[in-house]
């Protein structure tokens, strides 16, 4: 049903499928000429100033870092928790995890204004720098999910038929998945709060200044994460619909999504709440503009309301959870949420400034609105995510809660009928 | 396709993912690359840098010249080596360089930030001592209070941890100086500083700097695109001072541009370990202030508030 099934239908009207490939790779060609000008030009095509030097690219980045920790979390779970349930779970969040850091890369070439030293790190160290810290965790983690995604790779229907032994090479690296989880639980532990500890050590920006901000990293990638895995094998699954899901697996991880949301949640009102208290330059105009100035909507709308209270009613109430749809517009606002919070908490802390005259140390404020050719390069390195992942599901069967199992039980013995019933799929 | 298999049948239970004599040996050699990075790693960063003009192994004394008395029609070689000794006399981690600005004096004439562009040939947009003018009061008493901000060269700074390639960094005499050949351009440095005092290179510049005067250029390497500059308290112009056996704050050729050029007189340079230094005679001679002390970072740029007309002694 695969490739053979595509040929007679070669001249006929493009499927929706050719018609969202064909608009995603439109996309990423815009993007591609927009971060080729990025690299020819310089940062001057961007709308970053002095003031404000990170942007919307940090933010695509942040987002993409955040996405992906799916990855880590439920390999732990499958791999060192025991719950084996989630292992297919687990394949599709590794998937999305290799994409995820791959754009965040991407992004990081655009916005270094030197990418080609984007190596440095890795020779010169400073190990008192957080960013010299995610970037050694971010490579390191990097390659384990090169690692870990082999063998989806070398389940490719077409390589099993064409270098069957070296498929099953491939294949053969998931008998590593126990210790690359565990590495992999260290680093993301690592780099996905120093994410915070990033913008969390500055004393120069005080709304930063703070050491919630690593926790609330964390918690928000865990649930972002794992809410885009969800989220993503059950989409796959209403288009393909020959994909089988195991229910109950989704279900729980939902249900732990909301946990998650609430314990978000909690640390969140506690750390704005406990801002309030006394007035601090630079932090109290900081919570201020993102309570009641230009973030507001933002923050109370995308990030609190629609971002983690509503979802996580959604995710808990169990007769909510299970009407099917309600649990799929939760995980997509959770998504929307994480993006939101790391959107305010990147952008807040450089659009206050703090004076440092003399007199009297007030709040200044600038202002930052991405450039064309920041959102066009930002919307292509997206696309490149949404194209992967469309393929991956296409022809890798990175969602597929039956592959697991058979290909578990069956690649032991014979490799060929598994090629064969693959490429039959 | 799937069939139905007993729950034990899973990928995990039989067989085995990873038998324990595969994971024992998996760590191990995990465990053993690691240790092998990090010893590679740590020797090379511990081997003395060769090219490192202070610490302990810099040559500072030079017992031939002990048996060699001082005669007026010495060797030129001697007499060479006598003036290197006199400039080395004073370790450079001994100095401790620190500018003082005078508010009172300052009429925000904007000489030092020309001069600055100049000396340093700052492109086009870029700053890196601006003039901030503050107003008090209401008309008609109005009053006019001019801040000239340099970069601080903090005793702790801010932008020096945060950098993940250790592309800036405090050198001995406490110049926080920028290596633009290892910098990547991430701009943590510049979300760092309280003070705004670094300057991205957004866009190439290579024409030639109207700033910079026809009849000569100094001595310093223009920054390549993306990365970050600021001032350096003109430290090529305090080297070779040095070398010269000149001081720094005394002789003009030995001190910043923007001291020299200040038409006013309302700054001085100089080294405040050094107690006949302008600067330590100034400092303790009048009250001070610092941008932010409240954040630690210990500024080395004092300023000098305004004072009653003829108190300056």
């Amino acid at each position: 049903m695969t490739t053979l099934a595509i040929k007679p239908r070669k001249f006929a009207m493009p499927g929706p499928l050719q018609v969202w490939l064909a608009g995603l790779a439109t996309i990423m060609v815009a993007g591609l000429a927009a971060g080729l000008i990025v690299l020819s030009r310089g940062l001057v095509v961007t709308n970053l100033t002095d003031l404000v030097p990170w942007g919307l690219w940090i933010t695509i980045d942040l987002s993409a870092i955040a996405m992906s920790a799916g990855a880590f979390s439920l390999s732990a779970a499958v791999y060192l928790l025991g719950l084996k349930r989630l292992a297919p779970l687990a394949r599709t969040a590794t998937f999305i995890g290799l994409i995820g850091y791959s754009m965040a890369v991407l992004c990081l070439m655009l916005d270094i204004g030197r990418p080609d030293r984007f190596w440095h790190a890795l020779v010169f160290w400073n190990p008192h720098s957080v960013l010299w810290e995610v970037t050694m965790c971010v490579t390191l983690y990097f390659t384990v999910l090169v690692i870990e995604t082999t063998p989806i790779f070398g389940g490719l229907p077409w390589l099993k038929r064409r270098w069957p032994r070296f498929s099953n090479q491939l294949v053969g690296l998931h008998r590593l998945a126990p210790l690359l989880a565990l590495v992999g639980l260290g680093l993301s532990m690592l780099h996905q709060s120093s994410l915070g500890a990033t913008y969390g050590v500055l004393k120069a920006r005080p709304i930063w200044y703070r050491p919630d901000l690593s926790v609330l990293f964390m918690l928000s990638a865990i649930a972002g994460g794992q809410a885009l895995t969800v989220l993503a094998t059950t989409v796959t699954a209403r288009l393909r619909p020959q994909i089988k899901l195991e229910a109950e697996a989704l279900d729980k991880v939902s249900r732990f999504i909301g946990w998650t949301l609430v314990v978000y949640t909690y640390i969140r009102f506690w750390d704005a709440l406990s801002m309030t208290y006394t007035y601090l330059p630079g932090r109290t105009e900081g919570l201020r503009w993102l309570t009641r100035g230009p973030f507001a909507f933002n923050f109370w709308v995308g990030e609190i309301l629609l971002g983690a209270v509503v979802p996580s009613l959604l995710l808990l109430a169990p007769r909510l959870r299970q009407l099917g749809w309600t649990r799929t517009v939760a995980l997509a606002l959770v998504v929307g949420g994480v993006v939101a919070y790391r959107w305010d908490v990147n952008l807040v802390g450089q659009l206050v400034l703090l004076s440092y005259l003399p007199t009297e140390i007030t709040a200044r404020y600038t202002q930052y609105v991405p450039s064309l050719i920041e959102l066009v390069s930002g919307a292509g390195i997206v696309a490149y995510g949404l194209l992967a992942f469309t393929l991956g599901a296409r022809y890798l069967n990175v969602v597929d809660h039956g592959h697991e199992r058979a290909h578990a039980t069956v690649s032991k013995t014979t490799a060929l009928p598994l090629a064969e019933a693959a490429g039959a799929d | 396709m799937v069939a139905k298999t007993d729950p034990s049948d899973g990928p995990a239970s039989s067989p085995p993912i990873l038998t324990r004599r595969e994971f024992v040996r998996a760590g191990a050699l995990v465990g053993a690359g690691a240790a092998a990075a990090v010893s590679a790693v740590v020797i090379d960063r511990t081997t003395a840098t060769t090219n490192d003009p202070v610490g302990a192994d810099t040559v500072r004394h030079l017992p031939v010249l002990n048996n060699i008395k001082p005669a007026v029609d010495e060797d030129v070689l001697i007499r060479m080596q006598r003036d290197l000794l006199k400039c080395m006399a004073k370790p450079v981690e001994q100095r401790r360089w620190v500018m003082v600005i005078d508010t009172r004096k300052c009429v925000g004439c904007h000489a030092c930030t020309m001069a600055c562009i100049a000396e340093n040939k700052l492109p086009p947009g870029v700053v890196y001592r601006p003039v901030l003018t503050e107003e008090f009061g209401e008309y008609p008493n109005v009053q006019l209070r001019f801040t000239p901000r340099p970069c601080m060269q903090c005793d702790e700074p801010p932008c020096v941890p945060v950098c993940p390639v250790k592309a800036t960094w405090k050198r001995p005499d406490g110049i926080v100086a920028i290596d633009y050949d290892k910098c990547i351009g991430c701009r943590y440095c510049e979300v760092a500083c309280p003070y705004g005092a670094r300057a991205f290179n957004w866009e190439t510049f290579d024409g030639r700097n109207p700033a910079v005067p026809l009849w000569g250029e100094t001595e310093v390497e223009r920054r390549p695109r993306g990365v970050p500059e600021k001032c350096s308290f003109c430290f090529s112009r305090i080297d070779r001072g040095l070398a010269l056996g000149l001081t720094p704050g005394v002789d003009a050729e030995a001190t910043p541009a923007c001291v020299n050029i200040c038409p006013m007189g309302a700054r001085a340079f100089g080294d405040l370990n050094d107690p006949e230094s302008p600067v330590s005679r100034l400092l303790a001679k009048y009250p001070s202030y610092r941008l932010r002390e409240d954040l630690g970072t210990g500024p080395r740029v004092y300023y000098l508030p305004a004072r009653e007309e003829g108190a300056e002694g």
